[in-house]
């Protein structure tokens, strides 16, 4: 039917048709997320510049930031119910996440509204109990006090007895994209299938 | 079954119902669904959850707690107001006769601290609720890490 010359544009043709057919096959599976409870900036913001440090001790700056997705946690350790209840749901969120995408899994960063108790040291027993991926980090009263000022986080001290206090702090979630620049928060109540839908949905923006 | 028979079974029906209701306390409180959050490493502190019942047929009103894992037991409530999450003592809560209180994650909860012995997971924190009536009623939270 074909002659001998046209056979190799035949192959052509048929190779072609496999590699589109495959190629679409991909794209009507490939999940689709779209963002349904963070608050998305149609600017990303600057992060101010952090000279903080980790739970193992390290400098913990913007440079942290770059080239992964980022998800800040205001909490502090003496905390009975909102922190440990975050903590626990992002590590659920990002096993979420793994199940869909490891690729997108974001780091996980608890900042401590509470350096007065929240030292390295402190923060080491504490935050990788929840996942040993995530990372705590503290600094000084001062450092803390105009990060939170500069980002807009709420912080207050609350006595609950003659030697013990709580903190009030804003709930929402602050997520930062890959070039360091504050992209999204996520308000409270936070469900780990909504959240993890939501930064899949970023991550694929 | 005769009439004579279905007679004897709806008294005896009638009088099991009464001693039930006789059987009742003044109060008592239940709980279903009690658990404690495993405290966290470096956490003084942790809560207690489940749905606190009253079972009695007096009012019960929440004032005073102790655990002999935990030297300090309150009830408090997290409220999110305009984004930013607070914490406060709830006093006095009263329970009607039937009524219940959900505790549960970023509401209302035991708060336990001063953590005096070790509270591995799956072992159980006991709470006592001191009672008007002058007695206590002690329930049981197993430690869940959740």
């Amino acid at each position: 039917m074909f002659p001998f010359s046209n056979k190799p544009l035949l192959f052509g043709i048929c190779l072609l048709a496999l590699i589109a057919g495959a190629g679409l096959a991909h794209w009507q599976q490939a999940p689709s997320y779209t963002v349904s409870n963070a608050t998305v900036l149609d600017y990303p913001r600057p992060v101010p510049e952090l000279d903080l440090i980790d739970h193992e001790g390290a400098a913990f700056t913007n440079e942290r930031l770059q080239n992964t997705w980022t998800v800040v946690f205001f909490g502090f350790t003496h905390c009975p119910d909102v922190c440990p209840t975050t903590m626990s749901m992002l590590a659920n969120t990002m096993k979420r996440i793994e199940a869909e995408n490891p690729a997108a899994i974001p780091q996980v960063v608890m900042i401590s509204v509470d350096p007065a108790r929240d030292t390295p040291e402190q923060l080491k027993k504490y935050v990788p109990f929840f996942s040993p991926d995530f990372v705590g980090v503290t600094g000084t009263e001062a450092q803390i006090a105009s990060l939170t000022e500069k980002m807009g986080v709420a912080s207050r001290r609350v006595p609950l007895g003659p030697d013990e206090y709580t903190i009030d702090h804003t709930s929402a979630l602050f997520v930062i994209n890959p070039d360091g620049a504050l992209s999204a928060l996520s308000s409270s109540p936070h469900l780990p299938e909504v959240l993890a839908n939501d930064l899949l949905a970023l991550n694929s923006r | 079954m005769t009439t004579t028979n279905r007679t004897v079974l709806f008294t005896l029906l009638l009088a099991t119902m009464g001693l039930a209701s006789c059987a009742k306390p003044d109060q008592a409180l239940g709980v279903s669904d009690a658990w404690v959050r495993l405290t966290p490493p470096g956490s003084p502190m942790t809560a207690g959850y489940g749905t606190l019942t009253n079972e009695g047929r007096q009012a019960i009103t929440l004032s005073a707690f102790s655990s002999p894992q935990f030297g300090d037991v309150t009830l408090h409530v997290t409220e999110d107001i305009n984004g930013t999450a607070t914490m406060r003592e709830a006093r006095n809560h009263t329970l009607n006769p039937g009524d219940s209180l959900t505790l549960a994650p970023g509401g209302y909860h035991l708060m336990l601290m001063q953590r005096l012995q070790e509270t591995p997971e799956g072992s159980l924190v006991e709470v006592s609720f001191e009672l008007e009536s002058g007695e206590t009623s002690t329930l049981s939270f197993v430690v869940s890490k959740r």
